[in-house]
């Protein structure tokens, strides 16, 4: 997470505007959703990558271990998918006797887990883009441009602020647990953890009380004022955008994807 | 001089039940460096959030520049324009993850252009040595990085009042000189300031005006040089005697300065009283300072 956070301030990209960023992974997962192609989805995967280990400087290790966590996560869930359990056995590429049944893949069934799979990873990808590439107070930035209502606006600055206060606050009460032993076996373990939550709860609760006073002493009225920046669109990664989405889309339409 | 904020008669109960201030007045002129001292609980957190408009009181008022504060709208938008508070956690201060967004926050409320926001907060980041943080995420900062950030988000809106809670608590020496130094230099510029503390010896050599909070109230008030000669006041209030005091004590005690002489306000001016001591000093005098400090 902190680590994450850290790339989307310091890589190469850091300095194109985020609404370029932005619209790069808007094209970028529409088009991953909305064609089943195998071709397409492999491509965006690589696309991405391409754009964050090449362009954003991010380190491929790093990359990697980030998209193995999503694609754990995602092996499981699709085999369970594709399995199908039946009395018969014909149309089974591969199966394995459960008495009167058999639990197998039928090649169907194959051919849409290795979609979804890839499709999913595909869109993961590009919000690993969006995320490493862009801190966070400039995606909310983009969002104001977009009108998006004030206070989706703001709950997403306070929600992306405190997260960050809680984590540190959640490791201080940890180390001060863990120094008392806290965390010696499973039972106190459990035991401790339980009351790290509650001592969360009561903390947010005070300091979410405190934060609203210095807000209000500095005149807050219920909505949150923005600096936007100034920058404007480079047309030219404009158009490179929409190039590489555009050949994105035709060479996936003409590699056999539907739409 | 006219007082520039005041406080009458305050009394303010916690829906707890806890009588935070007790029939609590004090009187602040324009340009002066208050300390404001007592123990944990004694009510100056309290006082400072009263001060602002933030908590109103049960009884009494707050009067700025003449006029009691009515708890409307734009007469607490008016009043927090011009009394701006430094808390002491940053964190709780600093609201987004931009350290550029926070600064201006206070400006825009105001009603500036962006224009004239920015050119403000710029302005407080210099004075406050962020600049270089602009494009940091405030959780990556340090304590002090924080601390300074959180000054200059206040410092941004121009408010002629600055209160700072415990300005030095949690800083490293370093820092902490870093932050008097600012005090220093707002107050050259004809700002109020007012600092809660309970660090004696800062309060005894940067304040010009001191007030002792005991319970709610006020214990007692003063030049620094007339108030923490009372040992029986500070011994009340549960405050220590800060160490300039102590040694100009010894000094009188051994010899080495006589009563007359002004009490030294920081120590520049104690380390002039040794220096112009008609006294030399031996062992058998040291060794009766010693005594003296047991």
């Amino acid at each position: 997470m902190l680590l994450i956070d850290h790339y989307a301030y310091n890589n190469k990209l850091v300095s194109v505007h985020p609404g370029e960023k932005c619209l790069f992974f808007a094209l970028t997962i529409s088009l991953c959703l909305s064609i089943t192609s195998v071709v397409a989805s492999l491509a965006v995967i690589g696309l991405m990558a391409g754009a964050i280990v090449l362009l954003a400087g991010v380190p491929w290790r790093f990359y990697l271990k980030l998209m193995l966590l999503p694609g754990a996560f995602l092996i499981v869930g699709v085999i369970t998918l594709m399995l199908t359990l039946t009395r018969e056995q014909q149309g089974l590429i591969w199966f394995t006797g459960l008495g009167p049944y058999a639990l197998g893949f039928t090649s169907h069934s194959l051919d849409a887990g290795v979609n979804l799979f890839l499709r999913s990873l595909g869109s993961v990808s590009c919000l690993y883009f969006l995320s490493l590439t862009t801190p966070m107070s400039e995606i909310v930035s983009v969002l104001r441009k977009l009108r998006v209502p004030a206070l989706v606006v703001e709950l997403t600055t306070f929600i992306y602020r405190f997260i960050f206060v809680l984590l540190e606050v959640a490791g201080k009460v940890y180390v001060a647990q863990s120094c008392r032993l806290g965390y010696k076996n499973l039972s106190t373990g459990f035991n401790s953890l339980g009351r790290l939550v509650v001592s969360m709860f009561l903390n947010s609760y005070v300091n979410s009380q405190n934060v609203y006073n210095a807000l209000v002493a500095r005149c807050y009225t219920g909505n949150l004022p923005g600096v936007e920046d100034n920058r404007s669109f480079s047309r030219r990664n404009v158009l490179l955008i929409l190039a590489v989405d555009g050949l994105l889309a035709t060479g996936s339409l003409y590699a056999g994807g539907i739409l | 001089m006219t007082n520039i904020i005041e406080a009458r008669g305050l009394v303010y109960i916690y829906p707890n039940g806890t009588s935070a201030l007790n029939n609590l007045s004090l009187a602040i002129k324009k340009g002066q460096r208050i300390a404001l001292l007592g123990a944990n609980g004694a009510g100056k957190s309290t006082l400072l959030l009263h001060l602002n408009g933030i908590l109103r009181p049960k009884k009494g008022s707050i009067v700025f520049q003449g006029q009691a504060v009515d708890y409307r709208h734009r007469s607490l938008l008016a009043l927090r324009k011009n009394v701006g508070i430094v808390f002491q956690e940053p964190d709780n201060q600093l609201f987004t993850a931009n350290v550029l967004h926070d600064i201006t926050f206070g400006p825009l409320n105001l009603g500036l252009t962006r224009e004239m926001a920015l050119a403000k907060s710029r302005k407080a980041m210099r004075e406050t040595e962020t600049v270089s943080l602009e494009n940091k995420p405030t959780h990556f900062l340090s304590f002090g990085q924080k601390k300074r950030v959180a000054i200059a988000g206040v410092l941004a809106m121009e408010p002629q009042v600055i209160i700072f809670d415990e300005p030095t608590a949690g800083l490293d020496p370093k820092m902490a000189l870093k932050i008097m130094d600012l005090l220093h230099q707002l107050s050259e510029q004809g700002k109020t300031l007012i600092i809660s503390t309970h660090d004696v010896d800062l309060a005894y050599s940067w304040a010009d005006y001191v007030y002792f909070i005991k319970e709610g109230s006020i214990a007692g008030e003063g030049t620094p040089q007339e108030l923490f000669l009372r040992q029986d006041l500070l011994t009340a209030c549960d405050l220590y005697c800060p160490w300039i005091i102590e040694i100009y004590r010894a000094m009188i005690n051994t010899g080495l300065a006589n009563q007359n002489q002004q009490v030294p306000a920081n120590k520049n001016e104690l380390l002039k009283l040794i220096n112009e001591s008609p006294v030399r000093f031996n062992t058998q005098r040291i060794k009766a300072i010693h005594n003296c400090l047991g």
